[in-house]
């Protein structure tokens, strides 16, 4: 019976959208373009939330490179370099284009309606992949799914019925200096259906059938990038594993293609997390059955503090938790601790509570922790230690213990005494590093290896002096070019700073921050801040520990530095700054606003919005628009770019708050550039305020 | 200054291409045991091979759970039972990895696999002493990639008893035979609702489990649970 209520209940049901955690045999699968597709066209099927697709492709002379996120369920987004051989033209040998899509899904797939979505195509660059489409693609049987759609602009260039919404069309010109929005041209001028079937045989193997509604005119009309004999493309694609796909096609008669995409999602990791049980939590024999050992004459120990550092410290390390200072009463307890562990502050918080229960006397109830990022208390945590023990062997201990545990401000006065021996700290590391440059347009991928060493002196809590020295192994670097620039070259000299082989000292600064324990932290930095620029800077932030919004104020004094890194300037020097709004939407979304003056004097804003996910998975873009015009700015006409930060923990299943991630920019200008100041206190702070906390909570047991 | 950058060269590049140092340093070692949770991070076989004879003449007697998964690769180890607050018996191996039980049903695990982070058992512990005249929910929650907890609520409905002679370490036991048979309320990930079912080897006459196949999760499977002494 009760299997027939379940059923009644809940099977049957077809999802909407898969979930980030369906099997590779249920996602949709990528196009040439790298985006849900049958071979060159569209279909209308949606990833599931926060997939990231990386995308090779190529076909005749035509090479692709694609990275397509799908920012909410509905909206996805990519950036595409691509490559055309053999375009003998426009004072171009091989073509180089950057180009970005957006599509939106206007309807899932129902029992009967057909999944539906709208997509742009190359709408903010020079034009080449410029289309527009409106696509419907339904699942007849498991495993086979029929698409047709209508396509403008190339999408729309073979066989057109008309056109639907005015001609008026602008064609593609390569000396356009591109970056600006389309919207004249969106869904205008010719369209044309194109269609296709995928059927999926098995969980491995997938077989495509496609009519193309583009003529590649550029290309096979105007040039020998590739022939184009035919509209029908057939493919067949191969599921390798539960990340790579790999295809080869016949690919307009007369072409032969193939295609590798890989799928990650932050909601699926590569190896799971894999920490040392944490053990029981110790639990104190009751007052009644053992009051001699609820006294508190212990407390009145002249070597009380001293005692418990020295046994705490040993069992902290362990833990990946570095004790600095320690306060310890009749009834509770604060300790400073900074967290070198656990990328989830709930994990470390859980740590620390099994080891005070384990080494505190038992009137100790209270558990004050306080987080301390680089010198700066960033939050308290407070815990009763009668709670955690009521609740640790229930099923829904995370839930039921999040609401008892407060989180509150941080001072950098009134601090416990630091342990002693702890100051001054001395620390250092030693480690390989990678640097890439992207899309210069005689070498689209540069890059260089080498070792990096860095060093911290911590005189006392948050004053310090720490630099980064780095050795290059390899480089590459010093074979970008060096672009003219009619702004102040901050930026596209960029090239001269990675002449020799020689180390170069990345940065070297002394460094004060506090928290002022009102929501208000404070930094003043001088010295070395980047390879490009030294000078001072100094900060202001406010962000309450449960606060949604952060503001904050930036100034710098900076001045160009030489050319070789070492010690010595150039005469280049400017007053820069931004005023910052920070605002978390508490749906996954975050955003920034900067305004100010940049780097080359000019004034304008940055906004940068981050798709944040849980366990630390960032992806998010940014735009600036400064009052240098269009055409001082050059190729690309404004600064914007991509970004990515992926937590080590997710892919090593180590615990490690590491994270590796890159910039992405098509074009790297002079306008709109923002000194690279080290130790901005936003991602600091943040760190330990309660969306941080909350995020991971359920770590809290593990 | 040409000498100073010379020297500071050679000695970044005596440096190995492996992180050292105490910035951000993390041993990846640091896992390496010999039970279960080190098995699994190696993915080999790893096999307990004490007999109950042996154990005995080596004066061994205290509580010992034998585990056994096989995914993602088939694994049998002994676990001590290290702590027992409020009734809920943690049992560790060697290197730390846990298996929690209330009265031997399956309460949660810690870093074997894909981690079990907790299981409701007092549907299950009152239908093993004879309410089981109706349905029970019971929810499982696992830890996702997200650090967040998904939870899985299942119905389940416990089967009359079935009497069964087992052997559990070369010692044979009379038992009643109990299999809980659930259904989620909700599809899963490919559909379809998710069906497990849980077999229970209880003693007839006490609430004591000498042997229990449990479900750990979708991507664990089952562990066999027994118990060599009490």
């Amino acid at each position: 019976m009760v299997l027939s209520v379940a059923c009644a209940l809940g099977a049957g049901t077809a999802a909407a959208q898969q979930s980030p955690n369906a099997p590779a045999e249920l996602r949709p699968t990528v196009n040439l373009y790298g985006l849900p597709g049958l071979i060159d066209m569209p279909t209308a099927e949606a990833q599931p939330d926060g997939e990231l697709n990386a995308t090779v492709s190529t076909f005749g002379g035509i090479f692709r490179n694609t990275l397509a996120f799908q920012l909410t369920p509905r909206i996805s987004g990519a950036f595409r370099y691509s490559a055309f051989r053999d375009w003998n033209s426009d004072g171009f040998e091989t073509y180089y284009d950057r180009s970005f899509d957006l599509r939106y899904q206007l309807f899932f797939e129902g029992r009967y309606r057909p999944a539906v979505a709208i997509g742009l195509q190359d709408f903010a660059g020079t034009g080449i992949l410029a289309g527009e489409y409106i696509v419907a693609t339904k699942t007849v049987r498991p495993g086979l799914t029929v698409t047709g759609g209508l396509g403008w602009g190339r999408l729309g260039s073979y066989n057109s019925i008309g056109s639907l919404f005015g001609s008026n069309r602008p064609t593609f010109d390569a000396s356009s200096t591109g970056g600006q929005f389309s919207f004249d041209q969106w869904f205008r001028g010719p369209a044309a259906p194109f269609g296709g079937i995928e059927w999926r045989p098995s969980n491995r193997l997938g077989f495509k059938i496609e009519y193309s509604s583009d003529a590649y005119t550029q290309e096979a009309v105007n040039r020998s990038v590739i022939d184009r004999a035919s509209p029908w493309s057939f493919g067949v694609e191969y599921q390798w594993n539960d990340t790579t796909r790999l295809g080869a096609y016949s690919v307009y008669g007369d072409s032969i293609g193939f295609l590798a995409s890989f799928a990650l999602n932050p909601a699926r990791a590569q190896n799971a997390l894999r920490l040392p049980a944490p053990g029981p939590l110790s639990i104190r024999p009751s007052r009644e059955t053992s009051p001699e050992l609820w006294t508190t004459a212990w407390a009145d120990s002249e070597t009380l503090q001293e005692d418990y550092a020295q046994r705490l410290t040993g069992l902290l390390n362990a833990e990946g938790q570095t004790l600095l200072a320690l306060r310890v009463t009749a009834f509770d307890v604060e300790l400073r601790v900074e967290n070198t562990r656990y990328g989830s502050a709930a994990a470390a918080i859980g740590r620390i509570s099994r080891i005070l229960a384990a080494v505190m006397p038992q009137t100790v109830e209270t558990f004050r922790i306080v987080f301390v990022e680089q010198g700066l208390p960033v939050s308290t945590v407070v815990l009763r230690r009668s709670d955690l023990e009521a609740l640790e062997v229930r099923p829904d201990a995370a839930e039921v213990l999040q609401p008892l545990v407060g989180v509150t401000a941080a001072s950098s006065a009134d601090a416990p005494p630091a342990v002693r021996g702890v100051y001054p700290r001395f620390q250092w590391g030693l480690s390989p590093y990678f640097r890439q440059s992207f899309f210069d347009p005689a070498n689209p991928f540069l890059f260089e290896v080498g070792v990096r060493a860095r060093a911290s002196y911590e005189f006392s809590p948050g004053f310090s002096l720490s630099g980064s020295v780095a050795q290059e192994i390899y480089s590459q670097l010093d074979d970008a070019r060096v672009s003219g620039s009619n702004l102040p070259p901050v930026r596209t000299q960029g090239p001269l700073f990675e002449q020799g082989s020689d180390p170069v000292l990345e940065n070297l600064t002394l460094s004060y921050v506090r928290s002022f324990g009102n929501d208000f932290y404070g930094r003043a930095t001088a010295g070395y801040l980047e390879r490009m620029f030294g000078g001072v800077s100094a900060e202001v932030l406010w962000k309450p520990v449960s606060s949604s919004l952060g503001l904050g104020v930036e100034v710098n004094y900076a001045r160009q530095r030489d050319f070789d890194s070492v010690f010595g300037f150039q005469s280049y020097d400017v007053i820069t700054g931004h005023a910052s709004a920070y605002y978390d939407w508490g749906n996954g979304f975050h955003t920034q606003l900067d305004v100010g003056r940049y780097l080359a004097g000019d004034i304008g804003a940055t906004l940068t919005v981050d798709r944040e996910f849980a366990n630390g998975w960032r992806i998010g873009a940014f735009a600036t628009v400064t009052d240098v015009s269009s055409a001082d700015f050059g190729e690309g006409s404004f600064d914007k770019g991509i970004r990515l930060t992926i937590p080590l923990n997710w892919a090593g299943g180590q615990p490690t708050r590491s994270t590796a991630g890159t910039v992405i920019r098509p074009v790297q200008r002079d306008g709109g550039a923002r000194l690279d100041v080290p130790g901005r206190l936003y991602d600091r702070v943040r760190s330990g305020h309660s969306k941080r906390i909350n995020d991971g909570w359920a770590r809290i047991w593990r | 200054m040409a000498l100073i950058r010379s020297a500071i060269s050679m000695v970044l590049a005596a440096g190995v291409l492996s992180a050292c140092g105490t910035l951000g340093a993390d041993d990846p070692l640091r896992l390496a045991g010999s039970a279960i949770g080190a098995a699994i991070s190696r993915s080999e076989p790893s096999q307990l091979t004490a007999t109950r004879a042996g154990l005995l003449e080596s004066g061994f007697d205290e509580p010992l759970l034998v585990a056994s998964i096989r995914k993602p690769v088939e694994i049998k180890a002994g676990l001590l039972r290290v702590a027992q607050p409020q009734g809920i018996s943690f049992w560790s191996g060697a290197d730390g990895s846990t298996v929690k039980t209330d009265q031997g049903v399956l309460a949660g695990t810690v870093s074997v696999n894909y981690d079990l982070y907790s299981a409701q058992t007092t549907g299950t512990l009152a239908a093993l002493q004879g309410d089981r005249s109706t349905p029970y929910p019971r929810v499982y929650r696992h830890l996702n990639a997200l650090n967040q907890l998904d939870l899985t609520r299942f119905f389940c409905q416990m089967s009359d008893p079935v009497p069964e002679t087992i052997v559990v370490f070369d010692r044979q036991h009379q038992t009643l035979r109990f299999t809980e048979s659930c259904i989620t309320e909700r599809p899963g990930p490919t559909g379809v609702a998710t069906e497990i079912e849980n077999t229970y080897w209880k003693d007839p006459n006490r609430l004591f489990l000498w042997r229990s196949d449990q479900w750990m999760g979708e991507k664990s499977g089952y562990i066999l649970l027994e118990r060599v002494f009490e």
